[in-house]
């Protein structure tokens, strides 16, 4: 029983450490592995996991806004979606390439072998709508990917487009101010490290930027997007009606000399670019080089009474339309004998402004034009711009002289012209065009180059240009006061030297208020066909834009006619007179028109108070029959015709 | 020793009790991130819908536009004894 008892007790210890030894075997085994997990194979395992667990990922920023003065959308940026395949991936090419030929509305075989490429990726095509994109997701097809991208869009058309310019399919500024603010507008990128789960999706745990912080900053244009549009519509017309090649106009604030629009024709959309053409991509305000023609006359005029030379009514013999000189011979339009200054500009006679010119000598005449900024070229943000085309004053001919007098062998451009007419109209301040609101750029010191008693003689004389019988007669305004100077330059012939026969840029350029001008319009039509005189061709275009501006700034009307609105009744049609006459009471203007009432109401003298909004008047007060007594007032209130009461 | 052994055991509960909290954070961030990550894709589609429907506004209200719109309906420019000057 001992024996047994003694046998089963070394038995037991002999299992049990059997089974130590076992699991210090096992726990041996697995400290080994874990040292060598951790130790040997750590580094490396650590940098596989990294690689599944993190990914480098990167935040891009929206390239910033083109905005008009008033706030309107010029150019801006949105997501779209691209397509990308790997073909490595794609099972069966050939099903995949009729979908996505389907959807994209590509060719089939253009499609397919794309897919049947050797690459780890392709592109399919860049930035889809978002309604394709939602066509693709839904079709499911293995190999094929899709990615958010940025593209940037023009919603209002070709509006100022050449000025605007475009970007290329990676958001980089190629021209016009898209080049130019290229770095101010595009968005910064940040990268960052995010984690990624089983289910492949990237949590970021770096919350240091967002989007918004890295978007681009938004410019803002002194453009007036109403103004362009109607500029843009005058300018198609002329040029359309006249045949000519192309054209511009130009708005500028005399004040400040703020662009309020810029217009090329023929139209660029930047939503496009890749339709158009280098010429028609081309901004030729600030590009173009054109002989000024007469346009140039007043600063010849300008130079003389600076001088001394001669006053406004000093006069000159203008030899009856024919003057030679050294060899050439110097035409006017008409036969011309002795004119005044002021005539001279009037009639726009070639031979008195080259009888000054010969006065004032080359030296002066050139001081005048640096001083005008025709020398340097115009301070805007614009890419490709030149400076105007003037040859040393030591190298000028007497006849090169007088030419200059006329806008003759010299060449500048529309933005040039018009900065030295704001210039000339704002009391003789230089004043710098300026086309960026914000930001606020470094611009040329504005100071005096002029004196204000000459920029008022000058002004006086544009304005007899158009309201005597100048050039611009035809283009008299009733109720505002429009000055401005014609010009009809010819066109030099680059090949054959000397001008190109039939060949000429008509323009105008209208000042107004006349006398105190709060506006400068510029209109020219480069080799017009069917006309050729700038008062025929860009001076109705000037006369039209002037009108479409006072429809927005009524203070450029007339003061004495401002202050009589109740003068205005011709408007009215002979009915509604008779109508009126015989009745000194008020009328029941329920269900009538606005413009009906105002009419009525105008002509009876009585103060009209206009409540509410809409085209009918729904309510009155006083009551209809009323009797009317000057300068009572009348409240009318306004609604849509399913309104009336 | 009794003293000892009870300090032992309140070390080791503080110990599991860190390392319950340390659990508990990482678990909070990981979920705060997922929920971040949602409300900013959001957000992201929000803002691209907003930026798409004011880029379409813009062109619904583009001159051009608006002019052929104008033209469709039989409206056209005002002539110049049509317009009237209403001065305040």
């Amino acid at each position: 029983m001992i024996y047994r008892r003694t046998r089963n007790s070394t038995l037991g210890k002999a299992r049990f450490w059997i089974f130590t030894i076992f699991l210090l075997l096992i726990w041996g085994g697995l400290l080994a592995r874990t040292f060598w997990i951790q130790l040997i194979w750590g580094p490396k395992l650590v940098a596989r996991a990294c690689s599944q667990y993190f990914v480098a990922s990167k935040l891009q920023g929206l390239r910033g806004k083109i905005l008009d003065r008033n706030g309107v959308v010029l150019a801006q940026t949105i997501s779209a979606y691209s397509v990308f395949a790997r073909p490595l991936e794609v099972e069966n090419s050939s099903k995949v390439a009729r979908v996505l030929s389907i959807i994209l509305s590509e060719p089939y075989a253009k499609i397919l072998a794309k897919l049947k490429n050797d690459k780890k990726f392709v592109w399919i095509r860049r930035k889809i709508s978002d309604l394709k994109a939602e066509k693709i997701k839904s079709s499911r097809l293995h190999g094929i990917y899709l990615t958010r991208e940025f593209t940037r869009i023009y919603p209002q058309g070709h509006l100022l487009g050449q000025v605007l310019g475009f970007t290329n399919i990676d958001g980089k500024g190629l021209e016009g101010l898209e080049r130019s603010f290229d770095s101010y507008l595009k968005g910064k990128r940040e990268k960052f490290v995010a984690f990624k789960d089983a289910k492949g999706r990237i949590i970021r745990f770096n919350l240091k930027a967002t989007q918004k912080d890295l978007n681009g900053k938004d410019l803002i244009l002194t453009i007036d997007t109403r103004l362009q549009a109607q500029a843009e519509d005058i300018l198609a017309k002329t040029v359309q009606k006249f045949r000519g090649k192309n054209g511009i106009l130009i708005i500028a604030k005399v004040k400040n000399g703020e662009i309020l629009a810029l217009a090329n024709y023929p139209f660029f959309n930047p939503n496009s670019f890749f339709a158009y053409s280098p010429l028609e991509m081309r901004n030729r305000a600030a590009l173009d080089l054109f002989e000024p023609g007469s346009t140039a006359k007043p600063f010849m005029v300008a130079a003389a009474l600076e001088q001394g030379i001669c006053q406004p009514d000093t006069i000159f013999f203008c030899e009856q339309g024919k003057w030679r000189l050294e060899s050439k011979t110097i035409r006017d339009t008409h036969k011309y004998g002795w004119l005044s200054v002021s005539a001279i500009v009037r009639y726009s006679s070639n031979i008195g402004i080259g009888k000054i010119a010969l006065k004032v000598g080359p030296k002066t005449f050139f001081q005048v034009l640096k001083r005008f900024g025709f020398t340097q070229k115009v301070p805007l943000p614009l890419p490709g711009r030149v400076e105007s085309l003037i040859r040393p004053p030591k190298k000028w001919t007497k006849i090169d002289l007088v030419s200059a007098g006329f806008g003759q062998g010299w060449a500048t451009t529309g933005l040039h012209l018009v900065q030295a007419y704001v210039s000339l109209a704002n009391g003789g301040v230089f004043t710098p065009l300026v086309l960026v609101k914000h930001p606020e750029l470094t611009k040329p010191e504005s100071k005096q180059i002029l004196s204000p008693t000459i920029s008022k003689q000058i002004l006086r004389m544009l304005w007899e240009v158009v309201n005597r019988d100048g050039t611009g007669k035809k283009l008299k305004l009733k109720d505002i006061s429009l000055g401005g100077k014609t010009g009809t330059a010819q066109k030099s012939d680059l090949i054959k030297g000397g001008y190109k026969q039939g060949a000429y840029v008509a323009s105008f350029v209208g000042v107004f208020p006349a006398l105190s001008p709060k506006y400068v319009v510029f209109l020219a039509v480069d080799e017009p066909q069917t006309e050729h005189y700038g008062a025929e061709v860009a001076g109705p275009g000037v006369r039209q834009m002037v009108l479409n501006i006072a429809a927005m700034d009524k203070t450029v009307f007339r003061k004495s006619k401002a202050q009589t609105p109740v003068s205005r009744h011709r408007y009215l049609v002979q009915n509604d007179l008779a109508q009126l006459s015989d009745l000194n009471r008020l009328s029941d203007f329920r269900g009538k028109s606005l413009r009906y009432a105002l009419d009525v109401l105008n002509s009876k003298q009585v103060q009209t108070i206009l409540k509410g909004k809409g085209v009918i008047v729904v309510g009155q007060k006083p009551a209809p029959g009323t009797i009317l007594k000057k300068h009572m007032k009348v409240h009318l209130y306004l609604g849509f015709p399913e309104e009336v009461l | 020793m009794k003293t000892e052994t009870t300090a032992l055991i309140i070390m080791l509960g503080l110990f599991v009790g860190l390392i319950f909290c340390k659990i508990w954070l990482s678990v909070s961030i990981s979920d705060l991130a997922y929920e971040y990550d949602k409300i900013e894709n959001q957000l992201r589609k929000e803002q691209d819908l907003n930026l798409k429907l004011k880029a379409e506004r813009s062109f619904l209200l583009s001159p051009d536009h608006l002019k052929d719109l104008a033209q469709k309906y039989g409206l056209r420019p005002a002539k110049e004894n049509e317009i009237k000057v209403i001065l305040p």
